[in-house]
């Protein structure tokens, strides 16, 4: 934990702080501004989950956060260091691990532990200790199995449960996932949900998930809506759910629990925004 | 018929360990007019039934018949089969591949044999069938189109050449909510302007459950269910085939436990329907 003290009060640290960002894409025909003017900060143990439709700037504004893309405007700072800071860039990107979308594009090795190896090895970590992480990222993905076998023979969900494995061998705080479930099956997406969720409870890593499935979402203990470059909206799941201006607006859709929840509330018969499933079931019991 | 199936059967790395029998023993009849969807878990064989349909797979045992081109014959006709069957794979936008959208959307009817004008007015055509404007986009290149947009010059390069089947894997994965809803009635559209018979494979069972007339399961290459629906999505047994339910079915099985009864529905505006009639029921006793 990154607990420090200041002026006798104890707060939280920040992992991730991004001021006042922009990005824009130079081309030919000129530029054009992917992220404007972005805030937002990400604390230890968070759940976040970013939502946008296509081409909003959502895997810009990924990308920015551990400096993959540098900002055009503003600063993107990991525990205080700038990601323009070309010295300390691998120690950032240790700390804030990105996972993408397509399996097969992640694995650089034929072997499963010799790829979850490969980061710690470019950090500089000795053998011993490499062996101990290839171990406890694999344990933590419930992968331990396959550690000898090779990924091209994995599930997608599977690929990507090693593709986080690589990731958490690292040891960061905060990983960021750009729909990494949206090429995987029903069951492949649960498996990495799964992992994701227990990574966030048990070991108290940051989460940022960028997703087009909003049921995703509804377990989030913050959404950020964002809509041509800029975070138009933040709030909890019910915020954000319950603004059904703002989820039309911005191209999104209501889970539907809530679509169902909102046609009873129309009709004058609820008052609450329904969530899940369970919650519109027992609000409908409830009046019957 | 469209398509007739008889027993078919298909193995890999035969005589290896590796021998998989991707199909087995499948029998499959889809009628013109018919949209059918094909669901079953990932290895279960959807691909490869797929890939059977278009010969784009060497036939080893059982029979394929396709719009009356029988693919069990030492030499048949592929080139007419194709120009039959409109095959889209997964994430056909990678498929792209001229510098601008006319040539690519030309490059099918060009290739079955349509002298140029004929095959830019086919293009032309198949453009406006997918919503998109001809004059805006064909000299634009198709890497410059947005997601939604690139699926949808896809397709209309599949509808060029007038195909009387349309085949999908996958058709919305990866899209966002607005594009999944317009690529849903893109199909609805299509099935009632132009191609009839629709084959979707599919993971997403809302989609399925929204505009298919029938469901057929597959399981370690056999076929397990061919049934509707909505006879297919209220079995208690669908976890055995690692499948999940409709999220509106899901809604409706909770609700009956509770004791809550409702009928059978399948779709987010029939569920909406049924619960308001249900409530407003009770508010009248």
């Amino acid at each position: 934990m990154h607990i420090f003290k200041k002026n006798g009060i104890i707060s939280i640290m920040k992992i991730l702080n991004a001021e006042n960002v922009s990005y824009a894409y130079k081309s030919e025909e000129g530029e054009t501004l992917a992220v404007r003017n972005v805030s937002l900060s990400i604390e230890q143990g968070e759940f976040v989950v970013l939502l946008g439709h296509n081409g909003c700037g959502k895997s810009t504004l990924a990308k920015l956060l551990n400096g993959l893309l540098l900002p055009t405007e503003g600063t993107v700072s990991v525990y205080g260091t700038p990601t323009t800071d070309p010295k300390k860039i691998y120690e950032i990107r240790s700390k804030v691990g990105m996972v993408f979308q397509n399996p097969d594009n992640q694995t650089v090795a034929s072997i499963i532990e010799d790829d979850i190896a490969f980061g710690p090895e470019n950090l500089g970590v000795n053998g011993e200790e490499i062996s101990r992480r290839v171990e406890e990222a694999l344990e933590a993905v419930g992968m331990l199995a396959y550690r000898k076998g090779t990924p091209f023979k994995l599930s997608g969900g599977q690929k990507q449960r090693i593709a986080i494995a690589s990731v958490l061998a690292m040891h960061p705080d905060v990983l960021i996932l750009d729909e990494s479930t949206a090429m995987l099956d029903p069951c492949g997406r649960q498996e990495v949900l799964d992992t994701v969720r227990h990574l966030n409870r048990e070991k108290n890593m940051a989460v940022l998930l960028i997703t087009h499935y909003m049921d995703e979402a509804l377990s989030a203990d913050r959404i950020l809506v964002m809509e041509q470059g800029e975070i138009v909206r933040m709030g909890s799941p019910k915020e954000i759910f319950g603004d059904i201006n703002l989820i039309k607006e911005c191209k999104l859709e209501l889970p539907i629990s809530c679509k169902i929840g909102y046609a009873l509330s129309q009709n004058g018969f609820l008052t609450d925004t329904c969530l899940t499933d369970e919650e519109l079931v027992e609000a409908v019991c409830r009046l019957s | 018929m469209s398509i007739v199936i008889k027993n078919l059967s298909c193995k890999y790395g035969a005589k290896t360990p590796f021998e998989k029998l991707a199909l087995d023993g499948i029998d499959l009849t889809v009628r013109e007019g018919e949209s059918v969807g094909i669901i079953g878990a990932t290895g279960s064989g959807k691909s490869t039934l797929l890939q059977h349909i278009n010969a784009l797979i060497k036939l080893q045992s059982g029979s394929v018949e396709v719009c009356g081109i029988d693919l069990t014959e030492r030499k048949p006709d592929l080139k007419r089969l194709r120009k039959h069957i409109g095959m889209l794979f997964q994430y056909p936008e990678y498929q792209l591949f001229a510098e601008t959208v006319r040539e690519d959307v030309m490059f099918g009817p060009k290739n079955f044999g349509m002298k140029n004008e004929e095959a830019e007015d086919a293009a032309r055509t198949a453009i406006g069938l997918v919503g998109m404007d001809w004059e805006e986009v064909k000299e634009r290149s198709p890497l410059e189109l947005s997601g939604g947009q690139k699926r949808r010059v896809a397709i209309a390069g599949v509808l060029a050449y007038k195909p009387d089947i349309l085949v999908l894997d996958e058709p919305t994965a990866g899209l966002d909510p607005a594009g999944k809803k317009e690529m849903l009635d893109l199909i609805t559209s299509l099935r009632q302007k132009t191609v009839s018979t629709v084959l979707t494979v599919s993971h997403n069972m809302d989609e399925i459950a929204a505009y298919c007339d029938r469901v057929v399961v597959l399981a370690d290459g056999k076929k397990v269910f061919d049934t509707t629906p909505q006879e297919l999505f209220y079995r208690d047994d669908l976890e055995n085939f690692r499948l999940q339910k409709p999220h509106v079915v899901h809604i409706v099985e909770l609700l009956a436990q509770k004791g809550v009864v409702l009928p059978h529905v399948l779709t987010e505006e029939a569920l909406e329907d049924a619960l308001l009639t249900y409530l407003r029921e009770r508010r009248g006793k």
